[in-house]
């Protein structure tokens, strides 16, 4: 039952609304995000180092543990009508943070930083100081430092699917686990003009190499003293995951839930790859319809079982299910990373099923 | 034999190498350079050298051709050392700059003054390229005797004997010239690099930028009089253009054939990342990057700048012997990929096939138009990096790598 | 004189004429046409057997590939790697039936067909489909096991077919092959002589060559030869050989089917003459991208995965690219058209004076030009192994003492291989792996 403050209430913020659009204010999508250290275990039962995204519960940052961090991060959705993104971003690690959008532009950046590598004793921000050659970037971005909260804008939100990422010392950090997908519908149903949809599949590949992640939790990894590993050049994962998972996680077996695909339904795979290195999505058995890139529509679309996913790339593609449930088609990694830590069968491999209904 | 149209091959200076049927022509430089030759080698050769510019409307000698219609250039094939950002001091090998220096004095002079990367090579279409390429040694391994040859890697309709393959062609040796010719027809975005011993002497170094620009380039065509190919509406018009010639090198080998070791073929591995010839931050450096003898050996800077809204053409390839490259910028605009492997991404009846990415990756052999538009970028500074994250590294040294940086001016910037 | 020079050619082609025709003998299954070798036909079977393989640094590795069992004599053969390239029809039903005579550690096998639509019975069900068991773990009465796959292929083109068990170790192993489907019948507008690779006339081709890529670590091979299976660890993956068609440079120049590689039956040698087109069906069966570059000119990209590049069916492939260099992608196919014409180079490719008549295909507006420089003396270079003597198409010259005039015929040779330069060596030799050369003859010299 409504009292009558809150029909007045109501009656209130009814009026505020139709004043802001009134106004011409902005729609916006925003979320309250929080950067942590985790321990993430592998489907071997070994746990490994990360830092990643978790949504805050209250939307405030005041209650603590009120989050939980996964890699890959939560996906953030910005509404087809939304045309700004905000995030909140609170930084609970010992270094500066950032946020990086491949394809989006970030409207109130006030970075980029630059620092005086390698020991960082001193910034410059928003341009290389100068007539200096030697400072190298830190963070493509303005940076959150430890222990604060920091506002990153994105107006013109641009349609399509996107990975968010960190943008401070990407090689560090995205690695140790900071990115998550973003995704904006064309309309309600439709990822991009006239390419309708009924169900959704996000597939994330990315790897793990656990002795970077163990060196950089424990503070020896960069351009540091006592430094055991100085840089990612020799990284050699030994972990291949989707979605955080890997064969044979129950996850993924299959990716898709209890998706019921009726004949003629048109399943969008949205591909990412926050990894740092090429992988190969294939189907067995089926052909699938590609119909964007990077966020960016094909002209015209593109039928095929599998193709190249670089890194830091998205491909969305259209499956249409060939018939009734059930069904069941495989999608894995072509390159054959199908291991864990050495150990087979396991890796990039999963199925996408069409389930029967559940009969209660 | 009708000796108007038989290739003519030229004769030493010091002896009759062959029969009465050979014409021999010498276009320049009498024989006193040969003896003169002979003298100033360091190492033991069995026959006199000899170092031959051809320039055909070259009057006065000094490489360059009163014909407009046709570019001389010359350059070296020989060894050097460069510096990597992490300070390292790398042996390499790749081509000099000898433009201009008369041929006495080429080997004389330009030993150990290989660039990285070589020098750049830009023609217009329906120019002709005479490219002579004088093998000055390897100073530093005088125990190698290696020749060196010229590829244009992507020219359309190629002959063997100016492809630069040295399996079925002659390619120059030690103290010896050869002249390439190329009929510059089709434009575009080309390399070029050494092919003999094509694993080695492409890990140590010997490749170089290469384009011919369009007839198009002066017409006013949507805006733009500048233009990546032949496009007829415009859609390749840029305002400002930079190369991106993405390498690496294996420090590894590059100490082995410094000390005389054997090769490690089998373990190579590119950990020094470069964009021409540079890791981050070097790229960004306009300063010449010296090398431990003071010689300018890595003179190419890559930072991209340009006025808020102009258009941006990146003329990018990538020549590592083992990596592939993804790149991508932070700029927020997609990158409109307008042509492939020196041809312009549309089909056969006209259908546009370019390729809009925020994200391309480039094997090797591979390259690439990309067109960046920056109406509607805030000024600032903006990133052009490797998202193969490792490939950020100078060998053991993070926060380097394939990155330079693109500043975006004001559109009245004063300054 | 011109007319010299050709009574030479004349004589050189009189010559290989006659060697040729006298090696015909040995060589069965010599292409026509410039076609692929494979098997042909609707209904194969294949037995899973391990062999040995020679690489060209002289060295010997253990594989595991797919043998043929011939239909009529039921006699298998050896494994071969790759596998046998499978040449079906479009439409046709085709039914491959599977037997596993791996060594026991090797478990099971089966066989994955991307882009088909596959029914297997069988064997028993495994991660991607069903599979036969080795002979050891079946009842001692139950004779052998066969999994059945069939499909019917609904669009021609080119295909890969990769085992689904263990894939990474089988695949590095060398249980690959290729699928070619042809069409069912001429394209509209096309002619029945013709050769089509899709149902367009404008994937018209006039020969047509394999390029199945494919890498190997030694070290793998070593521990499952010495049966250490369970060490095999994919994370510290190194390969220092690389294969087209199964061969490392040079072996893939030797004929197919030579005797001394009777593991390895593919060669790669193209040849064509000068205004031909040639079909390169170009496959990742590996694990690795190999960006592919072709020295001579641009091909033209018209289908990837077995599917034209078309703005919508029946266009054609109009949306087909253009490049010399194209990435190799595991698991994935493309189907290239190549030509060479000579034309535009701005000097006469024959050495032809201006009364001469022109070849078939030359391009006119050069016919007669000089040749633009002086080639530097004989001793001031170092001569290829495929330099003829002369820089014209058909031409030759003198050669230095001890060269092996690899190249009597004179013809045109590029070299088509990967550019990550790394990968034309054979396990740390120099050259090896990722080497092919296309050989443009001149128009008199007979290809086949």
């Amino acid at each position: 039952m409504f009292s009558k403050k809150m029909i007045r209430f109501q009656g209130f913020s009814l009026f505020l609304c139709l004043l802001a659009f009134m106004v011409g204010k902005t729609f916006a999508a925003e979320y309250w995000v929080q950067v942590d250290t985790a321990d993430m275990t592998m489907v071997d039962g070994k746990k490994v180092p990360v830092w990643g995204f978790g949504l805050d519960r209250d939307k405030n940052f005041l209650t603590t543990d009120d989050y939980t961090i996964s890699v890959p991060g939560p996906t953030l959705r910005v509404d087809p009508g939304d045309n700004t993104l905000i995030i909140h971003l609170k930084n609970n690690l010992s270094e500066p943070i950032s946020l990086n959008i491949l394809g989006q532009r970030l409207t109130n950046n006030s970075g980029p930083v630059w620092t005086n590598f390698p020991s960082d004793t001193q910034t410059w921000s928003g341009s290389r100081p100068a007539e200096n050659y030697t400072a190298r970037v830190r963070s493509f971005t303005h940076e959150t430092l430890p222990g604060e909260v920091g506002e990153y804008r994105w107006e013109s939100f641009r349609t399509g699917t996107f990975l968010l990422q960190s943008g401070t010392n990407p090689a560090k950090q995205v690695q140790m686990g900071m990115y998550l997908p973003i995704i904006k519908d064309a309309a309600q149903g439709s990822a991009y003009a006239d390419v309708p949809y009924d169900e959704e599949l996000i597939v994330v590949f990315h790897e793990v190499d656990p002795a970077i992640h163990r060196a950089i939790a424990a503070g020896t990894y960069g351009a540091v003293p006592d430094a055991t590993i100085g840089s990612s050049i020799g990284r050699a994962p030994k972990y291949f995951l989707i979605n955080g998972m890997s064969y044979p996680s129950e996850g993924l077996l299959p990716i898709n839930g209890k998706m019921i695909l009726l004949k003629g339904a048109r399943l969008l795979i949205r591909f990412l790859n926050a990894g740092l290195d090429t992988h190969v999505p294939q189907l067995s058995e089926s052909y699938i319809a590609l119909w964007a890139e990077d966020g960016n529509r094909y002209l015209y679309p593109r039928e095929t079982y599998g193709f190249e996913l670089d890194t830091g790339k998205t491909v969305d593609a259209i499956l249409v299910s060939p018939e009734g449930p059930p069904w069941k088609k495989h999608l894995y990694d072509a390159r054959l990373n199908l291991n864990n830590d050495g150990v087979s069968p396991g890796g990039m491999l999963s199925f996408i099923k069409s389930s029967l209904p559940d009969h209660r | 034999m009708n000796e108007k149209n038989k290739a003519e091959i030229g004769s030493k200076s010091s002896d009759e190498t062959q029969g009465g049927r050979m014409m021999k022509k010498r276009i320049r430089y009498g024989s006193v350079f040969g003896v003169l030759m002979l003298f100033s080698f360091l190492w033991a050769v069995t026959v006199s050298a000899d170092v031959n510019v051809q320039c055909p409307g070259d009057t006065n000698g000094d490489g360059i051709s009163e014909d407009p219609n046709i570019v001389c250039r010359h350059i070296t094939g020989g060894d050097g050392y460069s510096k990597m950002a992490d300070g390292l001091d790398l042996y390499f090998f790749s081509f000099g700059n000898a433009d201009g220096v008369p041929p006495a004095e080429v080997i004389a002079d330009l030993t150990l003054k290989a660039e990285l990367p070589a020098p750049t090579i830009e023609l217009k279409q329906g120019q002709e390229l005479y490219l002579t390429m004088t093998n000055v040694g390897m100073v530093v391994r005088p125990d190698l005797f290696d020749p060196h040859s010229v590829h244009w890697h992507g020219f359309p309709n190629a002959a063997p004997i100016f492809d630069g393959l040295p399996e079925p062609s002659p390619s120059a040796n030690m103290g010896n010239s050869f002249t390439y010719y190329y009929n510059a027809v089709v434009p575009g975005t080309y390399f070029y690099h050494c092919h003999v011993e094509a694993a080695e002497h492409m890990q140590m170094g010997m490749i170089g930028n290469l384009w011919v620009t369009p007839a198009q380039d002066g017409m006013a065509i949507g805006g733009f009089t500048k233009f990546a190919y032949n496009d007829g509406d415009g859609s390749t018009g840029y305002d400002v253009a930079y190369p991106l010639l993405l390498t690496g090198f294996d420090s590894f080998f590059h100490i082995a054939s410094d000390t005389v070791q054997a090769l490690p073929f089998a373990g190579m591995f590119d950990e020094y990342p470069m964009i021409n010839g540079r890791g981050y931050p070097d790229t960004i450096n306009p300063n010449n990057i010296v090398n431990q003898d003071g010689f300018a050996a890595q003179k190419i800077c890559s930072l991209i700048t340009a006025t808020a809204g102009q258009r941006i053409l990146l003329r990018v390839c990538n020549i590592s012997t083992t990596h592939q490259y993804t790149f991508a910028t932070t700029l927020g605009v997609p990158m409109k990929v307008v042509a492939r492997g020196a041809a312009l991404l549309r089909g056969p009846d006209g259908k546009d096939t370019s390729m809009t990415v925020n994200v391309l990756n480039v094997g090797g052999g591979q390259d690439y138009d990309v067109i960046l538009d920056t109406t509607g970028v805030e000024p600032g500074t903006y990133f052009l990096y490797t998202t193969d994250l490792t490939n950020l590294s100078n060998g053991e040294q993070e926060r380097g790598g394939i990155m330079t940086e693109i500043v975006i001016a004001p559109l009245n910037d004063p300054a | 004189m011109r007319r010299k020079r050709m009574d030479r050619i004349k004589k050189q082609i009189h010559f290989w004429v006659v060697v040729l025709m006298g090696a015909g003998l040995l060589f069965f299954g010599t292409s026509v046409q410039g076609a692929i070798v494979g098997e042909s036909g609707s209904t194969f079977q294949l037995v899973a057997k391990s062999d040995v393989i020679a690489t060209s640094d002289g060295d010997s590795t253990l594989i595991w590939g797919f043998a043929i069992t011939d239909g009529v004599s039921g006699t298998t053969g050896r494994a071969q790697y790759p596998g046998p390239t499978l040449i079906v029809t479009e439409d046709v039903t085709v039914t491959i039936t599977l037997q596993n005579e791996l060594p026991y550690k090797a478990g099971n096998v089966s066989i994955v067909f991307p882009g088909q639509q596959v029914t297997a019975t069988g064997g028993v069900g495994g991660l991607l489909t069903q599979e036969a068991r080795p002979p050891e773990v079946l009842p001692s009465n139950a004779g052998v096991e066969q999994v059945v796959y069939t499909f019917t292929p609904t669009e021609p083109g080119t295909y890969v077919y990769r085992s689904g068990t263990r894939a990474d170790l089988q695949t590095e192993m060398g249980l690959f092959g290729a699928l070619i489907v042809r069409p069912a019948a001429t394209p509209t507008g096309g002619s029945p002589g013709k050769t089509y690779a899709y149902n367009h006339i404008d994937s018209q081709y006039d020969r047509e060559y394999l390029y199945l890529m494919s890498e190997m670590d030694p070290l793998i091979h070593r521990q499952v030869e010495l049966l250490q299976l369970g060490d095999v660890d994919f994370t510290r993956y190194f390969p220092t050989n690389w294969f087209i068609n199964g061969r490392n440079y040079p072996d893939l120049l030797a004929e197919n089917y030579v005797p001394w590689l009777p593991t390895q039956p593919y060669n790669c040698q193209p040849r064509m003459h000068p205004g031909e087109k040639v079909l390169i069906r170009f496959i990742g069966a590996g694990r690795d991208v190999h960006p592919m570059h072709f020295h001579g000119n641009d091909f033209e990209t018209i289908a990837v995965d077995g599917r034209l590049l078309s703005s919508e069916h029946g266009a054609g492939p109009d949306l087909a690219w253009q490049a010399t260099t194209i990435k190799s992608v595991p698991g994935q196919t493309a189907d290239l058209i190549w030509g060479w014409t000579g034309k535009e180079l701005g000097w006469d490719i024959y050495g032809h004076s201006p009364d001469d008549p022109l070849e078939p295909d030359e391009y006119a507006p050069n016919h007669g030009k000089p040749f633009p420089v002086v080639l530097p003396p004989r001793d001031a270079v170092t001569y290829g192994a495929f330099y003829s003597g002369s820089p014209f198409l058909g031409g030759e010259g003198e050669l230095p003492p001890g060269h092996g005039g690899l190249n009597a015929a004179g013809g045109y040779f590029y070299m088509w291989h990967s550019h990550t330069e790394k990968e034309l060596t054979s396990n740390d030799i120099w050259p090896g792996g990722l080497i092919s050369f296309m050989i443009v003859e001149h128009p008199d010299v007979p290809i086949d």
